[in-house]
């Protein structure tokens, strides 16, 4: 993986986080809907960031992948890289438990509620949660570890 | 073998969490409070949260359908079919791969079929005496399969075929390219994306449609079309006859019997009794024809035999009285001169 796409990600979390730890320990109102914040704080940082002139002389390859960017695409690597976590990702929800994939099936491809789920497999939303939950961090966790060991 | 840290595994294990409660959208001020807190608390926790979030938009995309953009497209294993249900594209923000990409493109290959070829095609489901059961399918159709039934379901590349051996079940049917039909006593009632019930009766078939639409046709899907039902209606066709005949009902109480109420409306009792009689030890008799005629309408717990012998001993036309291994129903008339 190319060193400097990963460097970025980290350094946006980084500023990103900077930032809402700036808003939160400021004196105003309390961020209402934080999640919105965080999205829109780091949506904008990766604007700014593509956005950014650079006074150094750039590699070629470099050079393409930026104006790839700023033309609304994205770089070869990107999509390849995520091509192989989606992969990765199909590979883990075989694996998963059939109520676990079931309910992840009926929120991310149905676009059901939790109540809805529930009610269709006669278990709680409560239930459901958990179920989703425990989705996502299996997939966050062994997509982590592929990434890592890449 | 995990190599993760624990922190990172309850950072991740966090962020899962508050994921699922956002989306939920219900969070009271304190609570968006409290995730704020935590979101600050390092950066660790905002790292796990976008890759959550990532983690998500992936499922979606594979879920739905992928985006076949060069040069990711280039998978050996996929089987290209058309989409019936495409969305319509979605931009994806150009800067970086890690915001939630919602992205899906008409008409191209959904990754996700390839993974059907490796799930079991046949299995034989049966639900015993007293004992209905609920349970996904493979492609996550969820089956309500009364007691004293039977199913059997094979599927294909290209289609879901389930068979009604016997008894009653409802299919709360799960979007998929391949059809889903359901073939019961020489019917097929064959799904356009919705939930229904199917059930063998005595002398007929009974499709309820609960949600969407479905077609029925004769001769095992070569014959006729003999019904077209939208939801909130019922068709009963006579087996012998193909005879058909549709009624508008109530969608809810179709599917009441997945909390075992049996819910009745201008039905004859026989086929009242054969609905309690599948889910209790202690069982109803009726002893004379004229009784098994008379039609019903009513609403009960399936196991509470008590309610249901009062409700009957309210009709003016039956009587009934217990012996050691039933509960028999009789005509008033014929029971009197006896």
């Amino acid at each position: 993986m190319r060193r400097g796409a990963h460097d970025e990600a980290e350094d946006l979390v980084q500023e990103t986080w900077l930032r809402l730890l700036r808003a939160h320990r400021g004196e105003g109102e309390p961020i209402a809907n934080p999640e919105a914040y965080l999205f829109t704080v780091a949506a904008n940082l990766a604007r700014e960031r593509a956005l950014r002139p650079r006074h150094t002389l750039l590699p070629m390859d470099e050079l393409e992948q930026l104006t790839h960017q700023l033309e609304g695409g994205e770089c070869a690597e990107q999509a390849t890289e995520r091509a192989q976590r989606r992969q990765r990702v199909r590979e883990l929800l075989d694996g998963l438990p059939e109520r676990t994939r079931a309910v992840l099936v009926m929120q991310y491809r149905d676009g059901l509620t939790y109540k809805q789920i529930g009610d269709r497999m006669g278990v709680s939303a409560h239930m459901v949660k958990k179920h989703v939950v425990r989705g996502l961090a299996v997939c966050r966790q062994a997509v982590s570890e592929t990434g890592e060991a890449a | 073998m995990s190599a993760v840290p624990p922190d990172r595994v309850a950072a991740t294990e966090a962020a899962a969490q508050w994921h699922v409660l956002q989306r939920e959208g219900r969070l009271s001020q304190a609570q968006q409070r409290r995730f704020m807190d935590w979101l600050v608390a390092s950066p660790e926790h905002l790292r796990e949260y976008l890759a959550v979030a990532r983690v998500a938009g992936d499922l979606h995309a594979v879920l739905t359908c992928e985006v076949a953009r060069a040069p990711s497209a280039r998978h050996g294993n996929v089987v290209q079919l058309p989409l019936r249900n495409a969305r319509a594209p979605v931009r994806a923000s150009g800067t970086r791969g890690w915001r939630r990409l919602a992205a899906c493109i008409a008409g191209l290959a959904c990754l996700g079929v390839a993974g059907f070829a490796a799930w079991p095609t046949s299995q034989r489901y049966v639900a015993a005496h007293g004992a209905p059961r609920s349970f996904a399918l493979p492609d996550h159709t969820v089956v309500h399969l009364n007691a004293e039934s039977a199913l059997s379901m094979r599927y294909s590349l290209f289609d879901r075929r389930v068979e009604l051996e016997r008894g009653q079940a409802s299919f709360v049917v799960a979007k998929d390219v391949r059809p889903f039909a359901v073939h019961a006593a020489g019917l097929k009632v064959r799904d356009i994306g919705t939930t229904f019930d199917v059930s063998l009766l005595r002398e007929q078939v009974r499709i309820d449609v609960a949600e969407g639409r479905v077609r029925v046709i004769g001769d095992a899907g070569e014959g006729r079309l003999l019904a077209d039902l939208q939801a909130g209606q019922r068709a009963e066709v006579d087996y012998r006859s193909d005879a058909v005949a549709i009624s508008q009902e109530d969608p809810q109480s179709m599917t009441a019997w997945w909390q075992r109420r049996v819910v009745f409306r201008d039905e004859p009792l026989l086929t009242v009794v054969d609905r309690f009689n599948r889910l209790n030890r202690l069982q109803l008799q009726v002893d004379d024809a004229t009784a098994g005629e008379l039609r019903l309408t009513g609403n009960l717990r399936g196991d509470d035999l008590a309610s249901l012998r009062a409700f009957l001993d309210d009709q003016p036309a039956l009587v009934t009285h217990a012996s050691a291994d039933a509960i028999h129903i009789a005509s008033r008339l014929t029971h009197d001169k006896d």
